[in-house]
């Protein structure tokens, strides 16, 4: 597997300059991810409203250009997903990068990290957003991946 | 073995690497780079044909047997605790425990040890620098009798503030455990002159060495402590298997660590009795080919000369010092005035685990992440660092290739 296939000139962008990071005020539900073995930690902010749809997602947080480009990806697919959606979807981002047969299409951009599949170690950066996601949906307030997914 | 003295008289390196196959692989079509002795050093032909030699040839367990095979095991066994008794320079073998490794090591003077010593009010002192193996050992005996883990300051390059640290010697504290050469940042400790400190203010010291025994001259009877304690896998030997040293004074009056066979002079259902050392304290069937292993490993560094190691090592820490500094954004985290081949680092911008990932694709192998120490990484404000790590195979070509490689990793990711 090349390097550039998990450095995709699109991941690496979403790296340089990452989408929705800021830390939300007023956010509904807020967990942090933490991945004590390579340093990363990411703080998931998001705003769902009473119809349990996500209006906003942003993120915040020290972690390697993989989690990175991750995050800034799932955030901007996040906005306008139905919470059941998004759990769904980190299921099968999941799948995804256990090497599973995945339809991609319900991913959408974030079907981008696919890659990450062939380089094991990197599986908990990749994952260290989507489960901080499903964590502040459950209201739990830290979640860790520290172990390959 | 010849070829090493050899080797030694002229610091010959192509005759070393000849010596560790694994630097012949490739690595994704590149030559293998291996700078990460610190996390497990490549192991040499010597330490390899002696683990073969006795599956081979010697195979039966030690001191069980009258016959041929378990005489041979025993005395291969045996020979090699005397020849870890001399590199570390023991005055006798009875004080040369054989251990599954470092860790192991400080686990047993904990529970054996201070364990029976401390209660509520004592003090155990480590120093902020330490490996978790030196840190968690030690905070389960305080969490058994209500003693407390103090520990001593550490300036911004990584070295023990020795006026914070003189501080803290008082009459509670029952034992000093320190690192001799720290894994994160290079540090060598000035373990004689710490020692000196801690027996004047009546406290016995234990020392971990894994970092020190591969790099460095090491004399336990000279830096004058109670317990030493080393990892052979660190030292070029097999993994599972490492030493204790201890004062045999001090060993005599401990109770077992572990009960077993081997550890038992006699066995009955009301009591038994405990075997004579080191014996009291290898319950079971040791790592027996590890030990041999261990012990060819020793006698390769003998051979090398550990002082030509280190010579060599601290060349290439200064020529990669100097050349990694040209990276734009790198910040050493480890500057002591005295330091082993450890370059500890952080880039702006980039994070250490895609540098590592990425020269790897290069041959390249370093580690990163918190190296095990993460309050001392913390203490610097890091959560990670990328680490190359420097053994006596390395050569100034390769941190040529580790800087080229970095500099292209960064262009990628900034």
């Amino acid at each position: 597997m090349h390097l550039d296939d998990l450095y995709k000139q699109a991941v690496l962008a979403h790296n340089r300059e990452p989408q929705n990071y800021y830390p939300m005020e007023n956010a509904s539900h807020v967990a942090l991810g933490n991945n004590a073995l390579c340093g990363d930690e990411i703080r998931i902010f998001l705003d769902i409203d009473s119809n349990n749809l996500i209006n906003r997602a942003s993120f915040q947080g020290e972690a390697c250009a993989i989690a990175t480009a991750a995050a800034s990806i799932m955030t901007d697919w996040l906005a306008g997903q139905q919470t059941d959606d998004a759990q769904a979807a980190a299921l099968a981002f999941e799948q995804m990068l256990r090497g599973g047969e995945v339809n991609t299409a319900l991913l959408g951009e974030n079907a981008l990290l696919e890659a990450v599949k062939h380089f094991p170690d990197r599986v908990p950066s990749a994952q260290l957003c989507w489960s901080a996601m499903c964590a502040a949906i459950d209201g739990v307030a830290e979640i860790s991946t520290e172990k390959p997914a | 073995m010849n070829s090493a003295v050899d080797v030694a008289e002229k610091w010959d390196i192509d005759a070393i690497r000849a010596q560790f196959p694994t630097l012949n692989r490739e690595v994704h079509g590149q030559p293998l780079i291996y700078l990460d002795t610190a996390a497990s050093a490549q192991r040499p032909l010597a330490v390899i044909d002696a683990i073969t030699d006795f599956y081979r040839n010697h195979n039966a367990n030690v001191h069980r047997g009258v016959h041929s095979l378990s005489q041979e095991a025993t005395e291969l066994w045996e020979n090699a605790r005397t020849t870890m008794r001399d590199f570390i320079g023991a005055s006798s073998c009875k004080e040369i425990i054989f251990t599954r490794g470092m860790t192991e090591g400080v686990n047993l003077v904990a529970q054996s040890f201070i364990r029976p010593r401390v209660g509520p009010g004592d003090k155990i002192l480590i120093t902020a620098m330490e490996h978790h193996s030196n840190i968690v050992p030690w905070q389960l005996v305080c969490e058994q009798t209500g003693a407390e883990l103090v520990v001593a300051p550490v300036n911004q390059r990584g070295e023990v503030d020795l006026d914070g640290f003189s501080q803290m010697l008082d009459e509670r504290v029952k034992i000093l455990a320190m690192m001799h050469v720290s894994n994160a940042l290079g540090t060598i400790n000035p373990v004689a002159e710490m020692t000196r400190m801690a027996k004047a203010a009546g406290i016995p010291v234990l020392i971990d060495g894994a970092q020190a025994s591969p790099h460095i001259q090491v004399d336990v009877q000279a830096i004058g402590c109670d317990f030493y304690c080393v990892s052979g896998h660190k030292m070029y030997g097999p993994t599972g298997i490492g030493v204790l040293y201890g004062r045999e004074q001090l060993l005599e009056a401990m109770p077992p660590y572990h009960g077993g066979g081997e550890m038992i002079r006699t066995v009955s259902f009301e009591k038994s009795t405990w075997n004579d050392l080191p014996s009291k304290f290898e319950a079971g069937t040791p790592n027996i080919a590890g030990g041999i292993g261990l012990g060819a490993a020793a006698t390769f560094i003998q051979q090398i000369g550990v002082e030509n190691i280190s010579r060599h090592e601290a060349d290439l820490l200064s020529y990669g010092t100097q050349r990694s500094l040209e990276i734009d954004g790198l910040n050493i985290i480890g500057t002591a005035a005295d330091k082993t081949g450890v370059m500890s680092f952080t880039i702006e911008r980039v994070h250490p685990h895609d540098i590592g990932t990425i020269i790897n694709h290069a041959g390249v192998a370093i580690r990163t992440g918190h190296h095990c120490a993460m309050p001392i990484l913390k203490q610097f404000g890091v959560a990670g660092t990328a680490r190359a790590s420097l053994g006596m195979y390395n050569t100034r070509q390769e941190l040529d290739v580790l800087v080229e490689a970095i500099v292209k990793a960064c262009k990628m990711l900034r």
